[in-house]
């Protein structure tokens, strides 16, 4: 059996780990405890052909990308192993259309130059000509739409934001990487309650997933909570509401902070997590999806744990609005980037 | 009754079962969840599994001075004997939970409670 990484072949022996092979032919790779538990060897392959153990308790969505932890795989089948450091390139892409969908919130759809393969719900690195790099959640399926579709909010004195919501014209260009992110439908929960937050351009993930899990044909009970200040912030109003009509088994909940009186009777009075964990108190078996502002993901991923979702189905991508002093950086960033990777296991 | 300790309690299933239990009891225990306020919960998930792995005898490479370094600043922060028993009470209340023969929980509980004075950073 062979294992390639990093462009050099290494054998394995019968019976040996990946993570053995690549240690006895003085491969630095990280590890740790070389049972299991630590997760510090976790690495990503071109096939998912491992032992249980080698993949037992990481997310089903990582499992699906090709992530095995080296210490347990035994190979069984020849393995390239990606070198998850390296930085794929980027592409270009031309916009295809614009639209404003709230006085701060525009709709980008654009054409990728290659095929890309992803996702409903992951998300992409956006490159703007001057080198500013900001990642954007994709709200299109990949399935039914040619385009990729991405809402973006423009954020005070944020640079790509407000290139992207200012300046981006129809036809003109960008560059993308990716896709990134395990924030994603699976059809094989097809039958599982799914549950799913959004604050603020949080709902961009959050529609893929729901457009995925419906042309699945997904069984369970889909319910979306969106969560903004007043009635502008809920940018796809009418379209959720047409579809939790046509859909039985999706419910949309609006919910505003502070609605300006009087409130419409569609909408809810309400912090979109509050009400959300009000009408599900237990989430054992369901499936759960945070998007948006840290600080709701991190607080509802907590309380959806406590209420019984088992932590491997509850997928976040928290937006980090980046605000370094010197008040040069913003937006929209998923914590996933680099360093942060261990961290969504 | 044979094989270590790890075996008979079942191996890595009964830890993630137990985890799991642990880990909900932790954080609803108000005299000491605010220790948990600031971890990412998942980071903090994987280190009670090898705090539980560990203590039911499966294979693990904690050191003392992983948990005295790991504990340091919560120890500054007020962490004392109150609730280390607190959490070894949860982690009893676990493996009862868990249908733990009698004499195995003796003797987890044992090796949980060699741990406070590498944790207390005595």
């Amino acid at each position: 059996m062979k294992i390639t990484y990093k462009n050099s072949q290494y054998s394995a022996l019968t019976g040996e780990t990946v993570l053995d092979t690549l240690l006895r032919h003085e491969v630095a790779v990280p590890y740790s405890c070389k049972a299991g538990v630590c997760n510090v060897c976790v690495m990503v392959g071109d096939h998912q052909e491992h032992s249980i153990s080698a993949t037992n308790g990481l997310k089903n969505t990582l499992v699906r990308q090709g992530y095995f932890r080296a210490c347990q795989s035994i190979t069984s089948q020849d393995i390239k192993l990606q070198d998850t450091e390296n930085v794929s390139l980027f592409s270009p892409a031309s916009v295809m259309e614009k639209d404003f969908l709230a006085p701060d919130v525009c709709r980008i759809r654009v054409r990728p130059a290659t095929d890309l393969f992803y996702h409903a719900g992951q998300y992409l690195n956006i490159r703007m000509p001057n080198g500013e790099i900001r990642s954007y959640s994709l709200a299109s399926l990949p399935t039914q739409d040619e385009y990729l579709e991405f809402h973006i909010r423009k954020m005070e004195n944020g640079i790509v934001s407000s290139w992207l919501f200012d300046d981006l014209d129809v036809g003109q260009k960008l560059d993308i990487q990716g896709p990134f992110g395990d924030c994603f439908y699976l059809p094989e929960n097809e039958n599982g309650d799914i549950l799913m937050i959004g604050t603020g351009t949080g709902l961009a993930p959050l529609v893929g997933i729901l457009r995925d899990a419906i042309s699945s044909g997904h069984n369970g009970r889909i319910q979306i909570y969106h969560g903004g200040r007043t009635e502008p912030d809920l940018y796809m109003h009418k379209p959720l509401l047409e579809l939790s009509n046509t859909f039985k088994n999706f419910q949309y909940f609006p919910c505003l902070s502070k609605p300006s009186a009087p409130l419409e009777d569609t909408m809810f009075s309400s912090l979109a997590s509050d009400l959300a964990f009000f009408n599900n108190e237990n989430l054992k078996g369901s499936l759960v999806y945070l998007c948006g502002s840290p600080q709701m993901v991190k607080t509802a991923r907590r309380k959806a744990y406590l209420l019984g979702a088992d932590m491997k189905q509850i997928y976040v991508d928290p937006f980090i609005t980046k605000n370094l002093r010197g008040g040069e950086l913003e937006t929209s960033l998923p914590a996933s980037i680099g360093n942060d990777r261990r961290n969504r296991l | 009754m044979s094989g270590s300790l790890f075996d008979q309690i079942g191996g890595q299933p009964a830890v993630d079962a137990a985890v799991d239990i642990f880990y909900r009891k932790v954080l609803t225990d108000s005299s000491i969840s605010d220790f948990f306020e600031d971890t990412d919960m998942d980071a903090q998930r994987d280190k009670q599994k090898s705090f539980l792995t560990m203590v039911m005898g499966g294979p693990n490479n904690y050191s003392g001075q992983d948990l005295r370094t790991a504990h340091a600043p919560l120890v500054e922060k007020g962490l004392n004997e109150s609730h280390f028993m607190a959490v070894a009470g949860h982690l009893n209340a676990t493996l009862k939970e868990l249908n733990v023969p009698t004499n195995l929980i003796e003797e987890i509980m044992n090796i949980a409670g060699g741990t406070a004075d590498d944790v207390l950073n005595r």
